[in-house]
């Protein structure tokens, strides 16, 4: 095996960890680093020392282990779609890729939870999930190649989560080893505290691999949700298009999704060879209704006039599956339409009171169009959950700069609103800027007690969620 | 000692907002009148153990209500809070938004822990559209009918849409599985349609309109697996008489005796919260006892609490 240059620090180590990771399961040549090097953000790069690539649990525990107490930090790694820069070893060290902890290893259909490795795709459990007429809801965008364990780590969402619920609404019980090297379960089949006093899974999920290394969990099933209609309308502006919101957030047909799409998004699409023939201008409205046909049916007119009354162009709905696909199109393709314009796409997250949406609307705009910097919408309209998409090139210091600047008008603005940094993507290392802006000092000093119980040295993924969390 | 906020300007104010659904209020508001007060508006707050008593008293007692089969339980449903620490300092936690992933899930932690890190002064609810109408059926039969009702809803795209599954045991009538749903007016025959489809299937009959319900806090609260709840509340029903009732979506038995007192002996306490935890369940309510923690639970606990004293 050729041998590459390493750190001090991971040299130390390293026959140790050869011991452990067999040969073609530890990878420090820079061309095998350079993929671990940036998750979805792209642009961000931080290169690791090596990757550690374990076999299974038992791999991984032995692993964290070893590195108990040692100077290197380490951070785990799932399939790094992130969005927010939260698998990236951001200051050197170890990456723990955790792809072979792919096993399902039960699906109980009888007490509806399903027991997978940390490493499982999303959509793997989907499908295996279908044909026994059950789902597991939560739905981020990158399910073809995310896994559970980054869905944990991040608590993420989805489109349909505004129904459903988020990651942590379905997670009974987690499985993770501390950096004490201790294997703890708290939760289980049953979504309860266990044998412990206090409710510790919570503090797990949504915590970015900050605490433990995930291993297992317990996830929470459900059936299917009977039929499906999707609808989609098309509006003049952004105040026909806020009515027909909340229209349908607090209607009882309890829509299942409710997405927008801002009129530069709908022209990128009509201007593609991806178009679809919405009206150029528009804001695009995607929902969903979901359930027993007796009962989703009689709504289908119902919210058709909804959306006319609001104000929409025009509304189509369908219930035929490559009809509903159709209609969902436009949404799809723009992520690739928008690495066409571009070289690099920042999506930001955050969320805010549905009231604000205009608002927080023509702010992206006017900064982005001030900067120079095109700018795109995608809201999970229902949660209150913006997605702008800033697009730019990463070779240009002042286009970085610019988009940096517009994203920190963005956030101190959903603070002064009273909106969330994030609604599904988590904080990473891409807005821990903003976190002491958004807490205030007592909220981090709470909040700086947990890894201080955990991870004190922040020796596990340093320098995310907080500026603070430096490995020394 | 009063209570003093560490950031005046960043604690949550009392505030009503209809557009995004969310209320800001005591906690030692009343469901009812949390009700009361966004019910004009076609919201409602869907989790309900006894319309008469305090959100608090609802938190610490059962965790899950009839409602908890759509919503989830109260920690799903309160999306921030101010909290007074043990030293006498408020904080906030949470958020006034629905959706959030924003540093560590502090607010769910500190609601579970039954005031050892202080306790609530004010909640932020999510509240939900209030339908105008509501579907309520109970089905009666034996015991395999009724379980075969309940595998059968928890198999059904329906479960989505009901409030409560709730079985109901009791040690002096028969058991019955208790349906509820919120709905549009209009809508209550397509569920008593499905209703009566689902008595059919099961073997289940629907004999006579629901009695009205007499609502209470349970004293003692078991949360476990689907399966495993069914079976706990008949085995406690059949031992030490009194009425559970089951919440089939949940995993959880709300037990309340036929007296005041130690229905329980303790020791029989003692193995049931055990099959509870082995499958990474708990207990919670005045007959629970208080869970002696581990000592690497302990120094956790007394790690955070140092921290939070700083405040």
């Amino acid at each position: 095996m050729a041998s590459f240059p390493v750190s001090p620090e991971l040299a130390r180590l390293q026959a140790r960890l050869a011991a452990v990771m067999p040969a073609g399961r530890l990878l420090t040549a820079p061309a095998q680093l350079a993929g671990y090097e940036t998750d979805g953000i792209g642009y961000k790069r931080h290169r690791p020392d090596a990757v550690a690539i374990p076999a299974n649990a038992g791999e991984l525990i032995a692993l964290v282990r070893l590195l108990q107490g040692e100077s290197l930090p380490f951070t785990l790694r799932g399939a790094g779609t992130s969005l927010s820069g939260g698998p990236v070893a951001a200051q050197g060290g170890l990456i723990i890729h955790t792809s072979r902890l792919r096993r399902i290893e039960e699906v109980n259909s009888r007490d509806l939870y399903a027991v997978v490795e940390a490493g499982v795709v999303l959509n793997h459990l989907t499908e295996t999930l279908k044909p026994l007429g059950l789902c597991y809801p939560p739905d981020p965008s990158s399910g073809a190649a995310c896994t559970l364990g980054g869905n944990v780590a991040a608590n993420a969402g989805g489109a349909h989560c505004f129904r459903y619920g988020v990651t942590g609404n379905y997670v009974l019980g987690v499985e993770a080893v501390l950096l004490d090297g201790t294997v703890v379960q708290y939760g289980g089949p049953a979504g309860g505290r266990g044998a412990w006093r206090d409710d510790w899974k919570r503090l797990f999920v949504g915590s970015e691999g900050t605490l433990g290394a995930f291993t297992r969990f317990w996830l929470r099933l459900a059936p299917l949700p009977g039929k499906a209609w999707t609808f989609r309308a098309t509006f003049g502006d952004v105040e026909s298009a806020s009515a027909a919101i909340r229209g349908l957030a607090c209607h009882p047909a309890a829509p299942a999704a409710i997405e927008l799409m801002d009129p530069r998004f709908v022209d990128l699409v009509e201007g593609s060879p991806m178009a679809v023939g919405l009206p150029r201008g528009s804001f695009l409205l995607l929902t969903e209704l979901e359930g027993p046909s007796p009962l989703v049916d009689p709504w289908v007119p119902v919210l058709e006039e909804l959306l006319r009354a609001s104000g929409a162009i025009g509304v189509t709905c369908s219930d035929q599956p490559a009809q509903r696909d159709a209609l969902w199109r436009a949404r799809k393709v723009a992520g690739g339409l928008m690495g066409q314009i571009r070289p690099d796409y920042l999506v930001q997250d955050a969320v805010i009171p549905r009231s604000q949406l205009g608002a927080m609307l023509a702010l992206i705009y006017a900064e982005a169009d001030a900067a120079g910097i095109p700018a795109v919408n995608v809201f999970h309209a229902g949660d209150g959950n913006l997605h702008p998409n800033f697009l730019f090139d990463s070779r240009q210091p002042e286009e970085v700069a610019a988009v940096e600047r517009i994203c920190r008008r963005l956030m101190h603005q959903v603070i002064e609103i009273g909106g969330t940094l994030s609604g599904e993507h988590g904080i990473g290392d891409d807005k821990t800027a903003y976190t002491a802006a958004f807490f205030g000092q007592s909220g981090v000093t709470l909040q700086l007690a947990v890894p201080g119980v955990f991870n004190p040295r922040h020796q596990l993924n340093p320098l995310k969620v907080f500026p603070e969390r430096r490995f020394a | 000692m009063s209570a003093i906020a560490a950031e005046p300007t960043r604690m949550f104010m009392a505030f009503f907002d209809p557009v995004d659904m969310v209320l800001c209020c005591s906690a030692d508001t009343t469901v009812a009148e949390v009700n009361d007060r966004v019910a004009p508006h076609g919201l409602r707050f869907p989790l309900v153990g006894d319309p008469g008593s305090s959100l608090r008293a609802h938190v610490a007692a059962i965790d899950y209500a009839s409602g908890s089969a759509r919503f989830g339980p109260y920690v799903d449903n309160i999306l921030g809070m101010n909290w007074e620490l043990p030293s006498g300092t408020v904080v906030r936690v949470g958020e006034r938004v629905i959706k959030s992933t924003t540093g560590y899930d502090l607010q769910r932690f500190l609601l579970h822990s039954d005031g050892r890190y202080g306790h609530a002064r004010d909640y932020v609810l999510r509240l939900r559209p209030r339908g105008g109408a509501r579907a309520e059926s109970v089905l009666h039969g034996d015991e395999p009918a009724l379980r075969k009702a309940c595998e059968l809803l928890l198999r059904s795209p329906w479960l989505h849409w009901l409030d409560a599954v709730d079985l109901v045991l009791a040690a002096d009538r028969g058991p019955v599985l208790e349906l509820a749903a919120d709905c549009a007016p209009g809508e209550e025959e397509r569920f008593a349609d499905f209703f009566r489809q689902l008595a059919g299937e099961s073997g289940c009959q629907i004999p006579a309109p629901p009695a009205p319900r007499r609502w209470t806090l349970p004293a003692l609260s078991l949360k476990t697996t689907l399966s495993e709840a069914r079976a706990l509340g008949a085995e406690l029903v059949r031992d030490f008489g009194g009425t559970a009732r089951v919440l089939v979506v949940s995993g959880v038995v709300h037990y309340l005796p036929a007296a005041p007192g130690p229905a329980i002996p303790a020791a029989a306490l003692t193995t049931l919260i055990r099959r509870c935890t082995a499958v990474g369940g708990h207990a919670s309510g005045p007959l629970a006892p208080a869970p002696t923690p581990s000592p690497a639970e302990a120094r956790w606990a007394s790690e955070l609490e140092a921290a939070w004293n700083q405040l």
